[in-house]
């Protein structure tokens, strides 16, 4: 076939030529990049549904190298994450993660949920805590879970001056932590929070209570884990420092 | 393989270089070039060289222009009150084809764009900041296009400009005149709902 019909979310888009826009999609057959003909346009019919963030019904046409949007219709447009920049910040951040930890054509219905049901929480819940939440739960799900209940390197319970290795991926103790130089200290209640983030129900976990410093404890300690499996720095990450600064 | 000349085959690909132009338009192009007079073909060379040297960014508005400062910001005529802030130097061109607008301009050259990369350190936002502290306005307009980004983009210069005293207004949103409601996509309806205007 051809053609195939799929919802998808609008994680990236770029300008191209006169009129065109080269989008890439995130459906869950996979990361699809696709060109949408003539959306720059004020006349096109599907300017709504290309947009960022947008959840949309496509229709694809396989191209040689490229997919073309034949057609679109706006499921969910996400309004709430263009009224609010911190929020904004933190779905082009989600939409980042995406984009860059996944390879194309690669089908994970899993994550496409998660990133839906993500993107939906951000509309209404602490946009720290859904990223904090998307971000462990996308790195679960990619298969770089961290060992978050022993010592990775002795496997006994660690009490306290936790440390977190970012290279070995998993919480390690005060004897085996020393002189790791990719290791930071963890406290007890940020990773009692990611245990928990890691596991409940993703409906359940928007009512958790993540106090502002285990949340911002957990933001570098997570980016960071993130940037050294991805081998490269991630471009949102500035601008939503940036936003979070300048909301104190 | 050489086909050409080399001076040829070296116009050929410069031209292929043009947006929208392939090798077979780049081809006829040269040709076309060759063919005419000298100087036709060399006019066109020193319109690129004269637009090249001359043209620079408008020190206040960063519009570009080949005299600073450009001449809408000289133009006295103009309302000094009131800046619109577009994204492209095309932007100003659509807006003077309306005739409506009499006050100033700012460009941005780009939008905010994390994913993209582009930041507010990559705009001319620290000029237009730089610019309302010297000389106060009782108006900015962001005259950015709806997309998610030039609403955020938008937003942002709310947030840096509104603490100045400043009043920040946004260009409406809705139905493109003989635009047809079935077509319209619910964002869309939204915002035309929003903006709504008396019927007199």
């Amino acid at each position: 076939m051809r053609y195939w019909k799929t919802e998808g979310v609008v994680l990236k888009n770029r300008d191209y030529k006169e009129a065109d826009k080269l989008l890439t999609i995130y459906t869950p057959e996979g990361k699809v990049s696709a060109i949408a003909k003539g959306v720059r346009k004020l006349k096109s019919k599907m300017r709504g549904g290309t947009q960022l963030f947008t959840h949309s019904q496509f229709v694809f046409y396989r191209g040689r190298s490229l997919a073309t949007v034949t057609q679109c219709e706006v499921l969910h447009p996400f309004t709430a994450l263009r009224n609010d920049l911190n929020r904004f910040a933190c779905a082009a951040y989600m939409a980042e993660l995406t984009t860059e930890l996944v390879p194309e054509g690669e089908p994970n219905k899993e994550l496409f949920y998660l990133l839906l049901t993500c993107l939906h929480l951000l509309q209404n819940y602490p946009p720290g805590l859904v990223t904090r939440l998307f971000e462990i739960r996308i790195i679960n799900l990619l298969g770089y879970a961290p060992e978050l209940e022993r010592c990775l390197s002795c496997g006994r319970e660690v009490q306290d001056k936790i440390q977190f290795s970012l290279d070995q991926g998993g919480i390690l103790c005060p004897h085996c932590g020393k002189g790791q130089k990719l290791s930071v200290n963890i406290s007890r209640g940020a990773l009692a929070s990611l245990k928990a983030l890691g596991s409940m129900d993703l409906d359940k976990c928007c009512r958790l209570k993540l106090s502002a410093a285990h949340e911002r404890e957990l933001s570098v300690l997570l980016g960071r884990y993130i940037e050294l499996r991805l081998e490269k720095p991630l471009r949102t990450r500035e601008f939503l420092s940036l936003m979070n600064n300048s909301a104190e | 393989m050489l086909y050409y000349a080399q001076s040829i085959s070296r116009l050929i690909s410069e031209l292929g270089k043009l947006p929208g132009v392939g090798p077979k338009t780049a081809q006829r192009l040269a040709f076309h070039l060759l063919n005419t007079s000298d100087e036709e073909a060399l006019a066109l060379a020193d319109a690129i060289k004269e637009a090249k040297e001359k043209i620079t960014y408008c020190s206040i508005c960063s519009n570009l222009t080949d005299e600073d400062p450009c001449f809408i910001c000289t133009d006295t005529k103009r309302d000094e009150g009131v800046i619109c802030v577009v994204e492209d130097p095309k932007d100003i061109v659509a807006i003077e084809k309306t005739g409506e607008y009499r006050g100033k301009y700012h460009v941005l050259h780009g939008i905010i764009s994390p994913i993209n990369g582009i930041g507010p350190e990559q705009l001319k936002i620290k000029e237009l900041l730089a610019r309302v502290k010297e000389k106060p306005v009782q108006e900015v307009i962001v005259a950015i296009s709806s997309s998610v980004e030039g609403e955020a983009t938008g937003m942002y210069l709310a947030k840096l400009l509104r603490p100045l005293g400043i009043k920040v207004t946004r260009i409406a949103h809705g139905l493109p005149v003989g635009g047809d409601l079935e077509y319209a996509d619910e964002v869309t309806l939204t915002r035309a709902f929003e903006g709504r205007t008396e019927l007199t």
